[in-house]
């Protein structure tokens, strides 16, 4: 065998990955909508990656419990009490380093706009893992009866879901804080 | 005394036993039933534990991605005023990330995966499937330019060249600096015993999250 690294097909590649990512740009479009205040308001812009890297992670641990076959039903309670301890660590870890960077770069947080920041935080991760959770279950139960296989489909899925929602959330948030 | 009964038969023994078939559970020895069963509770365990919802490892991924993030927001705060200048730089963002993490993904699992079933010329063959992915994230990410260009123009009336500009050069910031570094964490982890395919993930996510936006500053002040 010699070099099948390098014989992959290039072109598929490039269209299908193309393709995949511009779906997310409807998120994209919600940020456009409002980025003046969201780059003027310094602890979201900081937020930002932070929370779309856990929304995707969190999509993939749920789609990989919800999509697996030999032990979907013993395994969501203890998802759900899983995702009940961790949601608020997240929540906790995100505000709390992008108020503190915020404020160390001198922007000035009054207590109403911090509340406000981790309520509004706490709700978008909450809802995103939550609709992702629904989302994914119900294609799952429809994909059982269909001759794919539900990994290959839903985890492309759940990130990009997760991923539009968290950039719609945000520019829900920079509506609501305006 | 009850450990010495307990002890597995002597290889010649068990290699008689293990290669027979046996058609009626009465005839098969007591000690190759209690050997079956222990292996098939390992196995069983294993398998659990590889399916188990972990509490300690959603938080351990949470942590992470907290920590790293942080470290390189200052990154993000300095270049923030540059994601004014050019006109569609956030609605390229989450593509772009999309782009560059399922390229990663793609490049670290076929890595990964096909390595060990090189014979010769292992250098040379990472070396250019990481310059491939690099080409073909860059094209990729001008295809997401065009979309995005006619996207942005219709709604926010940013220029298309400026979108496509800033896409396929903030995607090639993004490649060049991302790609070989993912292959290099590739092999750190192999070098390590760890298993890319678990440790890589939330190492891409949060790492393209934070280059991207870093990448389309740049990119912006460059262009604009």
């Amino acid at each position: 065998m010699s070099l099948p690294i390098v014989h992959r097909k290039f072109l598929p590649l490039v269209f299908v990955s193309a393709g995949l990512a511009s779906i997310s740009l409807l998120g994209g479009l919600g940020l456009q909508a409002v980025k003046e205040e969201l780059i003027a308001f310094t602890p979201l812009i900081i937020a930002l990656p932070a929370m779309n890297a856990m929304a995707g992670d969190y999509a993939t641990i749920v789609t990989a419990h919800v999509g697996d076959p030999e032990t979907r039903k013993q395994n969501m309670k203890k998802l759900f009490v899983a995702l009940v301890i961790s949601l608020p660590f997240s929540v906790i870890g995100v505000s709390a380093i992008s108020l503190f960077i915020a404020s160390i770069q001198g922007y000035t947080l009054t207590t109403q706009l911090t509340k406000q920041f981790i309520l509004y935080i706490a709700l978008a991760l909450s809802s995103v893992v939550l609709v992702t959770l629904i989302l994914i279950s119900i294609i799952n139960h429809i994909l059982k009866k269909q001759p794919y296989s539900s990994d290959d489909i839903l985890i492309p899925v759940a990130n990009t879901v997760a991923s539009i929602l968290t950039l719609i959330s945000f520019a829900v948030i920079i509506t609501l804080l305006r | 005394m009850n450990q010495n009964k307990n002890l597995p038969p002597p290889p010649l023994a068990k290699k008689s036993e293990d290669t027979l078939s046996y058609s009626d559970i009465d005839s098969v020895p007591i000690n190759l039933l209690e050997r079956a069963s222990g292996y098939w509770r390992l196995v069983y365990y294993k398998r659990r534990q590889m399916h188990d919802v972990s509490v300690r490892q959603i938080l351990l991924g949470q942590f992470f991605i907290i920590i790293f993030v942080g470290a390189f927001s200052v990154m993000v705060e300095g270049n923030k005023d540059a994601l004014l200048l050019a006109g569609a730089t956030l609605i390229l963002y989450p593509s772009l990330t999309d782009l560059l993490v399922s390229n990663s993904a793609v490049l670290s699992a076929v890595t990964h995966h096909e390595y060990d079933q090189l014979l010769d010329k292992k250098v040379t063959a990472v070396v250019i499937s990481t310059l491939r992915a690099i080409v073909a994230a860059v094209l990729a990410s001008t295809l997401v330019g065009i979309v995005a260009g006619l996207l942005g123009y219709w709604l926010f009336e940013t220029p298309i060249p400026n979108t496509i500009k800033l896409a396929t050069l903030a995607g090639s910031i993004a490649a060049i600096v991302g790609l070989p570094l993912i292959q290099f964490i590739t092999f750190t982890a192999r070098n390590l015993r760890s298993n890319p395919d678990e440790v890589l993930p939330p190492i891409e996510n949060a790492f393209f999250n934070v280059l991207i936006l870093v990448a389309i500053g740049i990119a912006s002040r460059i262009l604009i």
